[in-house]
């Protein structure tokens, strides 16, 4: 009698158990849908800005063509990508190539350099990026929260019985819209 | 189950996190209000019944109704000051710090915006509010308001002197404090203690000194009821502040350089805020705890008594935690602070007197050697005749964004990243009275030698002598209207500490700074 009792005993603790580390589990992976959801949030700013970009440029350099249309391609390339991340953060990577290039190119242009509309945009890009950057931060510690969870010893039983899988880490590159000088005087960037 | 999480990275979850150590705080409060009216009336009863032989509190069931009511009592009174803490609080050291919401016109303020922003981002709250101090001290807090949104409260000294790592690196440190919970329940007991301070503020008219510079001042009582309410207040904050922990800071230091990865730029700024003032006005020092670094920052030693007695752990000791995370030794962060200052100092732009741009060129500071009080002439203290006039003075609309000297238009600009009016032809300036001391406490123009020599002089001649002050008056022959609302301008003095006759309109709170005037200003207190 006794047995049956120290057995259903093990048996509800052990349910109690397996319920609160399903439960833990859930919330991280919550984590991580949400905080991948503040990424996109960020990545859409940046989608937003790159036309205005892009015509601001061809105002000053319609020369480049062959460059603007590839920064277009990439920025309606990334914009429908809705796949992992790890191929979203490869169509990112295109995008920022080809801003990388375009503001290369806009080195050539005086005018285009001297632009209020450019300078605003430029600074307003960076602005972008630092927030994309730091998303991505809170993201990847999230990812971690969720990997550790899934991989140790004895959470990853039942993440192996209930299939939660490991979360991808989202590494992109960054633009580098301008240096920051090296006397940080607060005089150019906001 | 959560041992290996450093902090909750749901806001949500910290929030309910939060009541339940609110809870504790309410109990504590009951409990140490209990005891005391208890002693009290004890005492009182005891001695009553010493003069009153029929009153006894051991006979029938008196003292049962004694701790009844004693219960009750103390029940309300802590339910009181719990509710008033919670939701006055930190509306009461907000409006007592006469923090602002920053202004999107300002360079400073955006990048600040900005950086709170980002920090957000990666903190993973879903609101933080900016907030602004006007004070020239170095020092940084966060609180929770009554309907539970985070706000972070920097002072303008702070957005000056800091570059935008380490202002990201104090944003970090006051967010890991918003989501470890600290902010929270420091705010709750910070308000708790001070529940007697803000009940005589309340009681007492408070009427705050406009325009002037720095934070408010403490009208010096001498009621004895106040002491007594302090003295309740300064035992209820020892009891309460055993239970923040002691770690808090170290903690929240090391939580901050998980949000922004630069353990060195937040080491620079907790040793630039201590070696700075980090002293904010006359505020109470029992709110020290809320404060990145405490307003009594200099001394602290890592003493078993001051560990126990101090809401900060030494400065040192949290230099050496983040400079083992760099790695590095504190003797090179100091270095590098030293080295940025430096490196700042040189990067100011000069700025010349109008009477050197109009010559062309640098001009000898030997002219002003042998200026005689009186001979400059356009600076006065009163207006000619005598009168000082009121707000209602004749309005001219032809005036209307002319420079009042010279009747040229005025034009846009910005100066140390405030957006103000100059005149092209004399360089006067209009600024608004809400900004001046923004343009005081940045340190991005640097003044050239002439100016320099102007400033000392003027400090000579007006400032440390003031019966020539009274002699040199009434030399502005002409009435000037504000530019902007057409108002009459009044010749006031900038402050009663540096007497500059600058022009002020009372009706839109414009100043007119006449040529250098606004430099010397920035001179004199520069250099004080």
């Amino acid at each position: 009698m006794t047995g049956i009792y120290l057995f259903l005993g093990l048996g509800l603790l052990t349910l109690i158990w397996i319920i609160c580390i399903y439960n833990s589990l859930v919330r991280l992976r919550q984590h991580v849908r949400d905080s991948w959801a503040g990424i996109e949030t960020e990545l859409r700013r940046r989608y937003d800005l790159i036309p205005n970009l892009v015509e601001t440029i061809k105002g000053y350099a319609l020369h480049e063509r062959e460059v603007l249309n590839k920064v277009t391609e990439a920025r309606s390339l990334a914009l429908s990508s809705t796949g992992s991340p790890s191929s979203q953060a490869a169509d990112e990577n295109i995008l920022v190539k080809g801003l990388r290039r375009l503001f290369a190119v806009s080195e050539a242009y005086p005018e285009l350099k001297a632009s209020q509309n450019f300078l605003e945009l430029q600074k307003e890009l960076a602005n972008t990026e630092n927030r994309i950057q730091t998303s991505r931060r809170f993201y990847n510690g999230n990812v971690r929260d969720l990997n550790t969870r899934t991989e140790i010893f004895p959470s990853n039983i039942i993440a192996a019985l209930f299939q939660f899988r490991r979360s991808e880490y989202f590494e992109i590159e960054e633009i580098k819209v301008y240096e920051n000088p090296s006397i940080d005087i607060n005089l150019d960037n906001s | 189950m959560n041992s290996k999480k450093k902090f909750a990275r749901d806001f949500y979850e910290i929030q309910r996190k939060q009541w339940q150590k609110s809870l504790l705080l309410f109990l504590i409060l009951f409990i140490f209000y209990f005891f005391l009216v208890g002693f009290v009336s004890f005492i009182f009863i005891i001695s009553l019944g010493l003069f009153m032989p029929g009153i006894s509190l051991f006979a029938g069931n008196s003292l049962q109704y004694f701790f009844l009511i004693n219960l009750i009592l103390s029940i309300v009174v802590a339910a009181f000051q719990f509710y008033d803490a919670r939701f006055n609080g930190a509306k009461f050291i907000r409006k007592r710090l006469q923090a602002a919401a920053p202004d999107t016109n300002d360079r400073y303020h955006k990048k600040f915006i900005n950086t709170i922003d980002e920090m957000r981002i990666a903190a993973g709250l879903p609101r933080v509010t900016p907030y602004i101090i006007p004070a020239f001290a170095i020092n940084s807090m966060a609180l929770i308001e009554a309907d539970k949104s985070p706000i972070i409260i920097i002072t303008e000294g702070l957005l000056a002197e800091f570059t935008r790592d380490e202002l990201q690196a104090v944003i970090a440190h006051e967010l890991a404090h918003i989501i470890r919970g600290d902010t929270f329940y420091i705010t709750l007991v910070c308000s708790l203690a001070n529940f007697f301070e803000r009940l005589r503020e309340m009681a007492e008219p408070h009427d705050m000194p406009q325009g002037q510079i720095g934070v408010a001042q403490d009208t010096g009582g001498g009621n004895p009821l106040v002491y007594l309410a302090a003295s309740i207040s300064s035992l209820l904050m020892h009891l309460l502040s055993t239970l923040i922990s002691r770690q808090r800071e170290l903690l929240a230091d090391a939580t901050a350089v998980e949000l922004n990865r630069n353990p060195a730029a937040l080491a620079r700024a907790i040793y630039k805020a201590h070696v700075k003032n980090s002293f904010i006005g006359d505020f109470n020092l029992s709110y020290s705890p809320l404060f990145i670094v405490p307003p009594e920052s200099k001394g602290i030693s890592d003493r078993l008594f001051s560990r126990i007695f101090n809401s900060h752990p030494p400065l040192m000791k949290r230099i050496r935690q983040l400079a083992e995370m760099v790695p590095t030794s504190p003797a090179r962060i100091i270095d590098e602070v030293l080295e940025i200052r430096k490196r700042r100092a040189q990067a100011r732009s000069i700025l010349h007197s109008r009477e050197e741009i109009s010559t062309g060129g640098p001009k000898s500071t030997a002219l002003l050697d042998n200026i005689q009080p009186g001979e400059e002439g356009i600076w006065s203290v009163r207006s000619p005749k005598g009168k000082w006039l009121g707000p209602f003075s004749p309005v001219n609309p032809d005036k209307y964004n002319k420079c009042p000297r010279c009747r040229i238009s005025l034009k846009d600009t910005f100066y140390e990243g405030v957006a103000l009016k100059t005149c092209p032809s004399c360089k006067g300036k209009l600024v608004d009275s809400s900004v001046i001391d923004r343009i005081i406490a940045r340190r991005e123009v640097a003044f050239s030698d002439y100016l320099v020599k102007k400033a000392a002089k003027f400090r000579e001649n007006f400032l440390q002598n003031p019966v020539s002050t009274r002699k040199i008056n009434m030399e502005k022959s002409q009435d000037i209207f504000c530019p902007i609302c057409g108002s009459k301008m009044q010749p006031r003095p900038f402050t009663y500490q540096y007497i500059i006759p600058v022009d002020k309109c009372f009706s839109c709170h414009k100043t007119w700074f006449d040529t250098d005037e606004l430099e010397i200003l920035q001179l004199l207190i520069e250099n004080h």
